[in-house]
């Protein structure tokens, strides 16, 4: 004899609502979480570009023109006798080297530069003007300033050879001759060759 | 056409909740043979017991053959005085306790080894779409068994325990 039995059907609408609402559940709690993560990569991104960026320390530059002053200045480090076409040529080359250095880095000090491109050409052109010590020094005070604003911004781990390089810059005294303080500009000229150097 | 009193057979079709049990057969449109191994028409429903949840009739659409020799019998019956069922056009189904019924999975076909085809030929025949009462089922029970002393139980629920829808008894 037969015998056919029947049951209720399995309601499919309840699991797949479920299923809708588990998805829609994940969705948000994965794309809420991915959202913060790529948020925090992002951030983190961010924030390693701008310590590549602020601090260019491990980026070699190898300007040329900083390369030039720094070069001049090693090479006639043995020889220098501090005239005044050298210490013209020195500024100028460390003018440029400095410039070229803020370029680099896309710092605007073309005002500045050009003050001390006036005080170097000053040198030059009267050979017997008593003042050319505190046209070096506030040539120095101002290159210094420069790369004191792009140590700065750029370099972080070069503050002590700024901090130098201000001492050095410091050194010079604008009442005394400039013959009777070679060693002090020539200890200006050499730290800023190490700190453009390091720079580059 | 016939009334609803009987509020615990359904229709399976009608039951958009129900389905036939997992490890049954679903015999719907399988033909169904007679004892006689006569094919008499198809399965066209399950009708079923809600409450108890299973199959208690067949719901089967009856051959135009078997419809033309239930006429033949009617009118051979009426000439001797006899007033058999009558059948109208468009009534071509009719019932099968399920009890009564055997499933021949591999072939695909539902016999019966205690009915022939002159008597579903008599049998009481319903128009597809009708509600079946419960009156109908006693007749047709009554009519397959060929013992008129058959009385409904209490309930359609007991009368559900006979042998003729329990394969057990």
């Amino acid at each position: 004899m037969a015998e056919i039995k029947i049951e209720k059907k399995k309601q499919i609408w309840p699991w797949i609502l479920t299923g809708l609402v588990v998805a829609a559940l994940v969705v948000y709690f994965v794309g809420f979480r991915d959202n913060n993560e790529n948020k925090a990569v992002i951030a983190d991104a961010d924030n390693t570009t701008e310590t590549n960026d602020s601090d260019l320390i491990a980026v070699n530059e190898n300007n040329s023109t900083v390369a030039e002053y720094v070069n001049f200045i090693r090479n006639s480090n043995e020889n220098m006798t501090l005239d005044h076409e050298f210490t013209n040529e020195a500024l100028l080359k460390l003018n440029d080297a400095t410039s070229a250095m803020a370029d680099e880095v896309n710092y605007d000090i073309k005002a500045d530069m050009d003050k001390v491109r006036n005080l170097a050409n000053e040198i030059t052109e009267d050979p017997y003007e008593t003042s050319h010590a505190d046209k070096i020094k506030k040539s120095s005070e101002i290159i210094t300033n420069v790369l004191q604003n792009i140590q700065n911004a750029h370099y972080p781990s070069l503050a002590n050879d700024v901090s130098d390089l201000k001492s050095a810059s410091q050194s010079i005294k604008t009442d005394v001759l400039t013959l009777d303080q070679k060693s002090e500009v020539k200890a200006f000229l050499n730290k800023a060759a190490d700190v453009l150097e390091k720079m580059n | 056409m016939m009334s609803s009193e009987n509020k615990n057979l359904f229709n399976l079709d009608e039951l958009s909740d129900y389905k036939v049990a997992s490890d049954y057969s679903d015999v719907r449109g399988w033909e169904v043979k007679d004892k006689n191994n006569i094919t008499i028409g198809k399965v066209d429903h399950l009708l079923v017991n809600k409450k108890a949840e299973r199959v208690v009739y067949l719901d089967v659409e009856v051959d135009a053959s078997l419809i033309a020799e239930g006429h033949e019998a009617y009118q051979n019956r009426t000439g001797d005085g006899v007033h058999e069922f009558l059948n109208k056009d468009g009534e071509n189904h009719v019932i099968i306790p399920i009890g009564m019924a055997f499933i021949d999975e591999a072939n695909k076909y539902v016999t019966t080894n205690q009915i022939d085809s002159a008597t579903f030929a008599r049998a009481k025949r319903y128009r597809q779409g009708d509600n079946i009462d419960f009156d109908y089922e006693l007749n047709s029970v009554r009519h397959y068994l060929g013992d008129n002393t058959i009385h409904g139980s209490n309930t359609p629920d007991k009368f559900y325990d006979r042998s003729e829808f329990d394969y057990r008894k």
